[in-house]
């Protein structure tokens, strides 16, 4: 596919898709810990993996991609402006306002390139499934990716479609699980308020899943992970799972369960953006 | 004015209809595809049989039909759901609303076992099916007069770019109103008899019982009535509301389903926007949970059978 983007790139268009995350929170109630979790992963999608064409966005070769977690949409929206599917700039000029295409969660009615709007959780595996169907009968070569939370995946309806990806063979459907193992209320693996997801793995295997894991924060993993994934005529679903941490590259936001979402004030903006300029930094040298 | 059989004098069954236009369909149209939640060999047997690259059963996960539906809609393909209302329109309920509606997706469901024609218990009476799904933006509802509209309709959905959903009543055995051809139109109901005292507006199976009841009144009463095949829920005919409201000032609409939010509703939103003065009875499941019996015997005991309909227009004169 001739990818020229290094490792070395993309790193440096997440460590600034984080900043512009942090930002936007300072603006912008936005699901801020969920975003930084998936930041690395999102931005090897759209700017390594997912095939596209910025000039014709209902181009039938294009691999594509739907935000399940679509309360990770400040992340989405960056990471597809980042893409060239819009304007940085018009994300914080407008986000919220009457008439944006930026909301708290995406809608493609505004958005040319994004193929679904989301935000209600657990149909990533349903409606990708239909997706990737469509695709197969077709005989097309291209890719259906999900991207969904860790947390969502207590919705019964993410087994459904489980069920029915592994029936109808459908090995061109990759879903990647933002493992950050936080949903909002706490832990996911919390004694007392967590459901408790584990054992994750052995649950998609028992559902027919090929199962790959990966450090969702090691960009040369990712990237040498989305790049092992099974052909898409293979026959069998993939689902990736992406280990993660909550708030990723901001000390006091990592692990939280109470800055699922939240607000940044002018002194925690400072200091989160310093701490994530000092890991470039060290990472550069 | 349009030709109607006598009550019960043919009885047709919707589901092998429906079954065969499906397979005339899905010969000319390869997008077209069968997609039911364990339900599509009690609806159309056949064409599962001759068209399992067209069929797809996801297994009794309403939610993931109506989403898988979505998904291969959104990529081109004409998708029909078929499953059961009370399960397609509250277990899916959310995935209608916004992995179809809100998409658009150019989905099309069939629901069948409506209202108390079903039998089944209220655990599998739909009588909520229009009333939740009048209020989601997109869809257009279909309640087929009798088994040969409901092919219309099914041409209909096909024809119509976006979201629909056809509410059958139990498909089989039902009675057939329409003896002449008639244009069937979405959104434009249809007067089916003509009178001067009072107007019935029914919708579904329940043509056939207005139609006997206005028999029974101009026969045995003398008393002469509108019957509106009101075959489009949504977008409602308001015109001819309006027109029934302003002739007779005396409109009872006939449902199987809840007084609440279907039908009646509608028509009772529709009458008090337009400041007609209107008397208005709406007839249909009351607000309760029904228990077994016929259907003939449950609409008697509920109050929404053709001797109700006698009584009703009579004590509205």
């Amino acid at each position: 596919m001739g990818h020229t983007i290094t490792i070395k790139e993309l790193e440096d268009a997440a460590s600034i898709m984080r900043e512009n995350i942090l930002k936007l929170s300072k603006q912008t109630l936005i699901h801020i810990g969920g975003d930084l979790s998936m930041a690395d992963m999102l931005t090897a999608l759209y700017l390594y993996k997912i095939r596209k064409d910025l000039s014709n966005h209902r181009w039938p070769g294009r691999d594509r991609f739907v935000l399940s977690k679509g309360h990770g949409a400040g992340c989405l929206y960056l990471a597809m402006a980042t893409a060239g599917y819009g304007r940085i700039e018009e994300i914080f000029e407008t986000y919220g306002q009457l008439n944006s295409r930026y909301g708290m969660h995406p809608c493609n009615k505004h958005n040319p390139g994004m193929e679904v709007s989301s935000g209600s959780l657990g149909h990533g595996t349903t409606l990708c499934s239909g997706m990737a169907m469509a695709a197969k009968i077709r005989g097309d070569r291209h890719y259906v990716f999900s991207l969904m939370g860790d947390g969502e995946l207590c919705e019964g309806s993410v087994w459904e479609g489980a069920m029915t990806a592994a029936h109808y063979k459908l090995g061109n459907l990759i879903v990647i699980v933002d493992r950050n193992k936080f949903s909002l209320n706490a832990g996911t693996e919390d004694e007392e308020q967590g459901i408790g997801l584990e054992p994750l793995a052995a649950k998609w295997k028992a559902f027919g899943w090929n199962v790959m894991e990966m450090d969702g924060h090691d960009m040369e993993d990712i990237v040498k992970t989305l790049d092992s994934i099974p052909d898409p005529a293979s026959d069998v679903p993939t689902v990736i799972i992406g280990n993660t941490i909550k708030g990723k590259g901001v000390s006091f936001l990592e692990n939280q369960a109470s800055w699922h979402h939240g607000m940044l004030n002018d002194e925690q903006l400072e200091k989160a953006l310093s701490e994530i300029r000092a890991a470039r930094k060290e990472k550069g040298e | 004015m349009t030709e109607t059989y006598g009550f019960k004098e043919v009885l047709r069954s919707a589901r092998p209809m429906l079954d065969e236009a499906m397979q005339e369909y899905a010969v000319k149209n390869k997008e077209f595809c069968l997609i039911s939640p364990d339900v599509s060999r009690a609806g159309m047997p056949e064409f599962i049989k001759k068209f399992p690259k067209q069929h797809f059963n996801v297994g009794i996960a309403e939610q993931c039909a109506v989403d898988f539906a979505a998904g291969m809609a959104l990529e081109g393909r004409l998708p029909f759901i078929y499953g059961m209302s009370v399960f397609m329109s509250m277990r899916a309920c959310e995935n209608i609303r916004t992995n179809v509606c809100y998409q658009n997706a150019n989905v099309k469901i069939i629901g069948n076992n409506t209202g108390l024609a079903g039998g089944g218990g209220s655990t599998h009476y739909a009588m909520e099916d229009l009333a939740i799904l009048r209020s989601f933006p997109n869809l257009t509802l279909i309640v087929p007069g009798d088994p040969d509209q409901a092919l219309k309709a099914f041409y209909a959905a096909i024809a119509h770019k976006g979201p629909v959903y056809i509410r059958l009543s139990n498909g089989r055995n039902e009675s057939a109103v329409y003896k002449s051809d008639y244009e069937f139109k979405i959104g434009k109901g249809i007067v089916i008899r003509k009178g001067d005292a009072a107007t019935v507006i029914a919708c579904g199976i329940m043509v056939s019982y207005a139609l006997e009841a206005a028999r029974i009144l101009a026969e045995n009463e003398g008393i002469s009535v509108n019957v509106v095949d009101m075959h489009t829920l949504k977008p409602l005919d308001n015109d001819l509301v309006c027109e029934m409201a302003r002739a007779t000032g005396k409109i009872l609409t006939l449902e199987d389903h809840s007084i609440n939010g279907g039908l009646g509703g509608a028509v009772a939103e529709t009458l008090a926007e337009s400041g007609i003065p209107c008397t208005l009875k709406r007839l249909g499941i009351p607000d309760t949970f029904p228990g077994f019996g016929s259907f003939e015997a449950l609409q008697g005991q509920l109050g929404y059978g053709i001797e109700a309909v006698v009584a009703q227009v009579k004590a509205m004169l």
